[in-house]
C-alpha cells in the first residue's frame, strides 16, 4: 500500500512539472539515429505538432481509440490492446492512477504519456459541423530563419548562382477541433529562393493546404488536400515519421492509414482526396492523389521522350538549372486499403498504383539493376496483427507488379513484469521496389534485406531499465558504396536508471558493423571491407530546482574502416521554466573534436523542426532559446480577445571550428524566430 | 605429408560445434535438461532424475551432419554423464565421446568430463586425441547463477582448440531465465552468447538468442509430451542461411520443475 501511495505521489509531482516537456529521450535517440541515415527525414514536423497537439487537447482515455494511441508513439502494441481490453472489460477509466492497474503498463509508460492525456466522462464528438466550426483554435505561425554567414550560392555569379534571398520563411495557419477537425495552409520559401519575385511572382516556393476530419459518422477520415498514407507495416507505403530500432515500441509501425500533411517538406506526400469509410469491424479507404514533383530528367535519344533517372527529394529550387527541374514531372497515385478487425486481431488489403508522366529509369549501373523501372508501379499487401494473452503478433506481406516478394513478421512478448521482448524477421527481395515506403530495415528503403531483429527490455529494479538489442542483416544485392553482397550486424544496449524522480542517469553503448567498397582509388575493381563504428554515451538529466532542467552528455566514438578514428562529444544543456512566468530560457554549449566526418556524432537539439546537426572535427557550439508565452486576454470593456502570442527565438553556431592541418575558421551564427498566434 | 597437413588445420572443425541454445539452461536447475549439460559440465547436478536424448542437426549448407547423444545419470546429489557426438561430412568424420562427473558443494557445483576425439578422412585414415573440460557454477542467490567452463586439449595427435567461457544468468521467474556470457576460443575473437529461455505453459518451452561472433541468432522451441520432449531449432546464418536442428529427450516432467 506505502509503494502504491508513493507511486501515486510521483505521478501527481510529475504531472506539475508536464507542462511544455521537451523531447523523451527516446524520441531524441530515434532522431539522432534518423539524421544518421537522412537528415531529410527531420524536416517532417508531424510528430512536434501531433504530441503539441496532444499537449493542448489531451487525449482522453476513456474514448481514445487504437488509432489515436498510436499516434503518441509513446505506447507499444501490446500496450494500447490491453488498455483498450481493460477499458471494454471493466468500464471507463475513473481516474488517471488506474492505469497502473492496466497489464503491461508501468510507471515509466504512464510518465512519458501523462503529458499527452486526459481521463474525462464527457464524449466529445464533431458530429455536429457546426460546433466543430465555432469551438475550435486556430493558429497562425511565422517562422524566419537564416544565418550571418551566406553560403558561397549567394556570391556566386555562375551557373551556382543563388536568386532568392538567404532567409527561410514558413507561414503556416492550422484550424483544428479536438483532434476531430482539422485544415490549414502554409506557404515556405527555402534558403536563396526567390519570394514574389523572378520565376515565384505568387509568393512562395511552396504551398500546401489540407482539410481533415475524423468521426464524421461511417466516415472515419476524410482529407481533402495534402494528406500522408500509412499502411500495413509500411511496405507499400508509409510517409509518416516512422521510427526504427531502440526500445520494443519502434519495431512495429503504428498509424492511422490517411494523416493530414502539413509540413513544410516538399516530397513524402499525396496531394488529393482520401476517404476510410468503416462500419463495425470493416473499414475500406480509397484515395486520389495528382502532383507536380521535381525529378531529374534524362534525354536518351533525339525526339524519344525523357526519363526520370532520379526524384528530387530536397525541395531547394534556388539555382537557375535547379528552378528548370522545379515541379518538371506529374506524379500520380490511386488505390485503396480494406481491412478487418475483431477484438485481437486485424487482417487488412493494401494496395497502390504509382503513375509518373515520364517513365523512370535509373543509370545504368549494377547496384540499379533492380531499381525503379516504367511509368506505372503496382505494389499490393496483406497485413494483419493478433493478440493473445501477452503475445502481440504482426506483420505484413507484399508484392509488386513484377512479383516479387516482400516479408515482415514480428512479434511483441511480454514474458514477465520485469520483461519484454520482440523478435522481427524481414526478407525483402531486391527487385521489390516501393516508392516512399518505410519499412523496419536497416536500407532507408525496403527493398535488398534479410534479417533478424531481437530487443529486449528489463526492468530488474524498480528505478532500473536496460534496454537491448541486436539486429544481423544482409544485403543480397549490390548498394551504393557496395560492389557485391555485403551483411552487417549492430549490438545495442542502454541502461537507464532513475535514483530519483528528478534524476536520470543513463549509459548507451553500440557497435555496429558493415561493409563498404574499399577506397583504393588505383583498382578498378573494389575489394569489400569491414567498418565497425562503435559508440559509448553517458548521460545524465537532473533537476536542480523548481523550474530547472539540466543534462549533460559525453559521447565516445571509435571508427575503424579503411583509415582508423575517433572522437568525443560533450554537451551541457540548461533549461530555465520558472512555474507561473510566461518566458523559458534553455541552451546547450557543446564541445566536439573527432578525426573526421566518418566519426561523427549526432545530437538532437531542441529546435523546430527536429535538429541533429553532425558534429566532426573540432569545434565548440551552442545554442540559446528563447521563449515568451502570452496567454488569450479580454479587452476590460469589449469582447475582444487578445490571442495567445507565443515567441520562440533562438541563436546557434559554432564558436570555434577547426579542421585538421587547416586554422581555426569563424563560423556564423543561425538565427530562428518563430511567433504563433493561438486561439484568436 | 597430405596426413600431418590436414592434420595442422583440424582445430578449425572441432566436435564441440556447440549448438548455442544448448548453453542457455545450463545455468540454473529449474531450466536443465540433458542437452545443457554439454555445455557445463557442472550441471550434470541439475539434471534429475535420469534424462537422455538425441540430436541432428544440419550445418554449413547442409552438407555437415551433427549428431549429439547425452544422457545424465543422477548419483545421489550428485549426477554423472555420457556424451557422444559426431559429425559427417563427405569424406570426412569426426567423432567423440566424453565421461563426465559433477558435485554439489553447497552453493557450488563442480564438474569435469574427459573427451576421445577421433577424426576420420576418407583416403588418409584417421588420428584421435583426448580433450579435458572443467566447470563450476555458483549459485549467487537463488535466481542469480555465475558459471565458468574451462575446454583444454590433454594429449594425443588431435589438438582441439583450448577455450574458456564465463557468463550469467538470472532467472527473472519460474518460466524465465535470461543469460549473458563471454567465451573466448583458441584463435578466434571473444564471442558474446545472449540468451533467453521462457516457458509460457508446462508443455511449451522457447528459447530465443545471439552470439556475436558470427553474428548468429537462434530460436528454438520445445514441447513435452508424457515423458518426451522434441525440440525444433533454428540457426540463422548470414553467409549460410538457416542451421536446422532436431532433438528428442526423454524427460520426465519432475525434471522442469525440483
Amino acid at each position: 500500500m506505502k509503494r502504491f501511495i508513493i507511486i501515486l505521489l510521483l505521478i501527481a509531482t510529475f504531472a506539475v512539472h508536464a507542462q511544455q516537456p521537451p523531447l523523451t529521450q527516446r524520441h531524441e535517440q530515434q532522431l539522432e539515429s534518423m539524421a544518421d541515415k537522412d537528415e531529410q527525414l527531420l524536416e517532417d514536423e508531424s510528430l512536434l505538432q501531433q504530441l503539441e497537439m496532444f499537449r493542448t487537447n489531451p487525449l482522453n482515455l476513456n474514448t481514445a481509440t487504437e488509432d489515436e494511441l498510436q499516434l503518441l508513439q509513446l505506447l507499444n502494441a501490446l500496450q494500447i490492446k490491453a488498455l483498450l481490453q481493460y477499458r471494454m472489460l471493466l468500464g471507463r477509466f475513473i481516474h488517471v492512477y488506474e492505469l497502473q492497474a492496466v497489464p503491461y503498463w508501468d510507471v515509466q509508460a504512464i510518465r512519458r504519456i501523462l503529458p499527452y492525456i486526459t481521463i474525462r466522462d464527457d464524449e466529445v464528438s464533431a458530429s455536429f459541423v457546426s460546433t466543430a466550426i465555432k469551438n475550435g483554435s486556430s493558429s497562425l505561425l511565422f517562422r524566419l530563419s537564416g544565418s550571418s554567414k551566406k553560403p558561397a550560392g549567394f556570391t556566386d555569379t555562375g551557373t551556382g548562382r543563388f536568386w532568392g534571398a538567404p532567409g527561410k520563411i514558413l507561414v503556416r495557419y492550422r484550424y483544428n477541433y479536438k483532434n476531430f477537425v482539422q485544415w490549414g495552409a502554409l506557404g515556405e520559401k527555402d534558403p536563396g529562393e526567390q519570394l514574389f519575385s523572378g520565376s515565384r511572382k505568387t509568393g512562395f516556393d511552396f504551398y500546401s493546404f489540407h482539410a481533415f476530419a475524423r468521426k464524421l459518422g461511417i466516415v472515419q477520415s476524410l482529407a481533402v488536400g495534402d494528406y500522408t498514407l500509412n499502411m500495413g507495416q509500411g511496405l507499400v507505403q508509409w510517409q509518416g515519421m516512422a521510427f526504427g530500432k531502440g526500445e520494443l515500441t519502434g519495431i512495429k509501425r503504428q498509424s492511422a492509414i490517411v494523416r493530414p500533411y502539413n509540413s513544410a517538406g516538399e516530397y513524402n506526400f499525396h496531394r488529393g482526396l482520401a476517404i476510410t469509410i468503416g462500419h463495425k469491424k470493416l473499414a475500406a479507404t480509397a484515395f486520389y492523389s495528382s502532383r507536380k514533383s521535381s525529378a531529374n530528367l534524362s534525354l536518351d535519344s533525339v525526339g524519344a521522350p525523357p526519363v526520370i533517372t532520379s526524384f528530387l527529394t530536397s525541395g531547394l529550387h534556388r539555382t537557375a538549372s535547379e528552378l528548370a527541374e522545379r515541379n518538371n514531372i506529374i506524379q500520380r497515385a490511386m488505390g485503396g486499403a480494406i481491412s478487418y478487425e475483431d477484438g485481437g486481431w486485424h487482417i487488412g488489403g493494401n494496395f497502390i498504383q504509382h503513375s509518373f508522366s515520364y517513365p523512370v529509369r535509373k543509370r545504368q549501373e549494377p547496384h540499379n539493376l533492380f531499381s525503379l523501372k516504367g511509368r506505372r508501379l503496382f505494389h499490393w499487401s496483406l497485413d494483419y496483427d493478433f493478440t493473445f494473452r501477452n503475445l502481440h503478433l504482426f506483420g505484413e506481406a507484399a508484392s509488386n507488379h513484377a512479383l516479387n516478394k516482400a516479408l515482415i513478421n514480428g512479434l511483441l512478448l511480454s514474458l514477465d513484469k520485469k520483461a519484454d521482448i520482440s523478435i522481427l524477421i524481414r526478407y525483402l527481395e531486391p527487385g521489390y521496389q516501393p516508392l516512399n515506403a518505410s519499412s523496419f530495415t536497416e536500407n532507408a528503403a525496403p527493398s535488398n534485406e534479410t534479417g533478424i531483429f531481437t530487443a529486449l527490455a528489463l526492468r530488474p529494479i524498480p528505478r532500473l531499465r536496460v534496454d537491448a538489442y541486436a539486429d544481423v542483416h544482409r544485403f543480397p544485392w549490390l548498394k551504393s558504396l557496395a560492389d557485391a553482397p555485403t551483411w552487417g550486424k549492430e549490438y545495442q544496449v542502454q541502461l537507464i536508471y532513475q535514483p530519483r524522480k528528478s534524476v536520470e542517469l543513463s549509459t548507451r553503448f553500440r557497435a555496429n558493423l558493415l561493409q563498404t567498397n574499399d577506397q583504393d582509388h588505383e583498382n578498378a575493381f573494389h575489394s569489400l571491407i569491414n567498418v565497425l563504428k562503435t559508440n559509448w554515451r553517458i548521460q545524465v538529466a537532473w533537476q536542480p530546482g523548481t523550474g530547472w532542467q539540466a543534462a549533460q552528455r559525453i559521447e565516445v566514438v571509435w571508427y575503424k574502416g579503411p583509415v582508423r578514428e575517433q572522437g568525443y562529444l560533450l554537451f551541457t544543456d540548461l533549461r530555465y521554466a520558472p512555474p507561473h512566468k510566461p518566458f523559458t530560457i534553455g541552451g546547450r554549449l557543446q564541445v566536439f573534436e573527432t578525426d573526421g566526418f566518418n566519426s561523427r556524432i549526432y545530437a538532437v537539439e531542441q529546435d523546430a523542426p527536429y535538429a541533429a546537426p553532425a558534429a566532426y572535427h573540432k569545434g565548440i557550439r551552442y545554442y540559446i532559446n528563447l521563449q515568451y508565452e502570452a496567454p488569450r486576454r479580454k479587452l476590460r470593456t469589449r469582447s475582444i480577445y487578445f490571442p495567445e502570442i507565443k515567441i520562440w527565438l533562438r541563436f546557434a553556431g559554432i564558436l570555434a571550428e577547426m579542421q585538421a592541418g587547416t586554422a581555426s575558421r569563424p563560423h556564423g551564427v543561425d538565427y530562428k524566430l518563430q511567433v504563433i498566434f493561438c486561439s484568436f | 605429408m597430405s596426413f600431418i597437413f590436414f592434420a595442422v588445420y583440424l582445430p578449425a572443425q572441432t566436435v564441440r560445434a556447440r549448438v548455442d541454445c544448448f548453453s542457455t539452461g545450463s545455468y540454473h536447475e529449474r531450466f536443465t535438461d540433458v542437452f545443457s549439460t554439454t555445455a557445463n559440465p557442472a550441471a550434470l547436478v541439475y539434471a534429475r532424475p535420469f534424462t537422455a536424448g538425441v540430436y541432428a542437426g544440419r550445418r554449413f549448407l547442409n552438407t555437415v551432419r551433427h549428431f549429439i547423444l547425452a544422457a545424465a545419470i543422477p548419483a545421489g546429489k550428485d549426477g554423472l554423464g555420457i556424451q557422444a557426438d559426431h559429425i559427417t561430412a563427405p569424406s570426412y568424420a569426426q567423432s567423440a565421446v566424453g565421461l563426465g562427473y559433477a558435485k554439489t558443494l553447497g552453493q557450488a557445483a563442480i564438474g569435469a568430463r574427459f573427451h576421445y576425439h577421433r577424426i576420420m578422412v576418407a583416403a588418409y585414415g584417421s588420428i584421435a586425441g583426448m580433450a579435458v573440460e572443467a566447470g563450476s557454477n555458483w549459485h549467487i542467490t537463488d535466481d542469480i547463477r555465475v558459471a565458468m567452463c574451462i575446454y583444454l586439449p590433454a594429449g594425443g595427435k588431435v589438438k582441439p582448440a583450448y577455450y574458456y567461457r564465463g557468463g550469467m544468468a538470472w532467472a527473472i521467474a519460474d518460466q524465465l531465465l535470461l543469460m549473458l556470457e563471454a567465451s573466448k576460443e583458441e584463435n578466434r575473437r571473444v564471442n558474446i552468447h545472449a540468451g533467453i529461455y521462457y516457458r509460457p505453459t508446462p508443455r511449451i518451452t522457447l528459447q530465443s538468442g545471439i552470439t556475436t561472433g558470427n553474428a548468429q541468432p537462434y530460436v528454438a522451441a520445445w514441447l513435452q509430451w508424457n515423458q518426451l520432449r522434441v525440440l525444433v531449432s533454428v540457426i540463422y546464418s548470414m553467409q549460410l542461411g538457416g542451421v536446422p536442428g532436431i532433438a528428442v529427450i526423454y524427460a520426465p516432467p519432475a525434471i522442469i520443475t525440483p
